[in-house]
């Protein structure tokens, strides 16, 4: 009897404290973190009348009982605690990657038919994924030929990785021949870097 | 000379209605990651979220004690919301030729976890994110919210 009372009052008392006092971290809170290279970038938390701007590792801001935004303290811990699960379903961050062709033609230069394993390797590792190919040429050849010949060379990619088990559907393709230069030239000129293809993994 | 000007804005307009007509249609992104009891809500309608499923404007995603999702939207923002939230896509426009356009999300309650994409590249007020008392306004790129005030 005694040892229910007294874990009654001890409930009592944590009723009551958590009615009375702020909880620390408000009841809207934002934190900000780096980013996979280490850097930060920045959010703004506004009431409609003040806001706080969080620009470092861990700077977090939080709205009061009273519904204003203010700066609050927080710790690796907290993160921890409070989005453990949150941050563990991120999915798998969307990344690009450029292959590049011999001249005038829909195959592979020798090292990019290295990166392409990597992208294979990237797509396969995903549990749901989504892949864009926009091919791209240099400013030699008439417009019209570049065209087919950017969507040539997505094409080629598209069909090495339907080869390797990457579903058809959810491949899309592009070609924007030589209206997206990568290197800026002049029309007619021959050069490597606008040779290529873009996927976006996502 | 103004009429042209008239002309071209109305051809330019047109165009970009065009792009975010299929957009629309294509759905604004798509379930990665679910786990445990995860909905989304769609027309009044709620429907288990299952990976591959396709996100639309104007869906609220829902998740139990048990629940996450993980989402990747067309402009590659990617987020994740975690046990016991709620959050309604309110606006997603993203034209992919500017990479330019909006993005306003509204966590009623739980966590999110957000690593921003193109859209918040175009401008300071293209992404935002609400809270049932204060706005988010996001220029880049890593962050986490959450709301806990459904008891007050």
């Amino acid at each position: 009897m005694i040892q229910r009372s007294s874990k009654f009052a001890i409930l009592l008392i944590l009723l009551l404290s958590a009615a009375c006092t702020e909880p620390r971290l408000g009841k809207s809170l934002v934190i900000v973190l780096p980013d996979e290279s280490g850097k930060v970038g920045a959010v703004e938390f506004n009431d409609g009348k003040n806001k706080v701007l969080l620009n470092k590792p861990l700077a977090a801001a939080k709205v009061t009982t009273a519904g204003k935004v203010e700066a609050v303290a927080v710790t690796q811990k907290d993160v921890d605690s409070i989005f453990k699960k949150t941050i563990a379903s991120l999915p798998v961050l969307p990344r690009r990657f450029r292959l590049y062709f011999k001249g005038d033609s829909a195959a592979l230069t020798e090292d990019s038919q290295k990166d392409f394993e990597k992208v294979f390797s990237d797509i396969a590792s995903r549990q749901a994924y989504e892949v864009e190919v926009t091919g791209h040429t240099d400013s030699v050849g008439g417009t019209a030929y570049n065209e087919k010949l950017s969507i040539r060379r997505a094409d080629a990619i598209r069909e090495k990785l339907v080869a390797r088990g990457i579903k058809a559907n959810l491949i899309f393709v592009y070609g924007r021949g030589e209206w997206d230069l990568l290197v800026k030239t002049k029309n007619n000129k021959h050069e490597a870097k606008n040779r290529r293809v873009e996927i976006m993994v996502r | 000379m103004m009429i042209w000007r008239g002309t071209i804005l109305a051809i330019a307009t047109l165009l970009l209605w065009t792009v975010q007509a299929n957009a629309d249609t294509a759905g604004i992104g798509k379930f990665r990651l679910v786990s445990g009891e995860s909905y989304v809500v769609r027309d009044g309608t709620r429907s288990k979220a299952e990976v591959g499923g396709v996100l639309h404007q104007k869906d609220v995603i829902e998740t139990a004690a048990d629940g996450s999702v993980g989402v990747t939207f067309n402009d590659n923002t990617v987020f994740s919301a975690g046990p016991n939230s709620s959050v309604s896509m309110e606006e997603f426009e993203f034209n992919p030729v500017t990479l330019k356009g909006s993005f306003l999300a509204k966590l009623g309650k739980g966590t999110l976890s957000v690593v921003s994409g193109d859209i918040a590249r175009g401008s300071p007020k293209a992404m935002r994110i609400r809270t049932p008392s204060a706005i988010l306004g996001v220029r880049g790129t890593r962050f986490l919210v959450r709301v806990n005030e459904e008891k007050q």
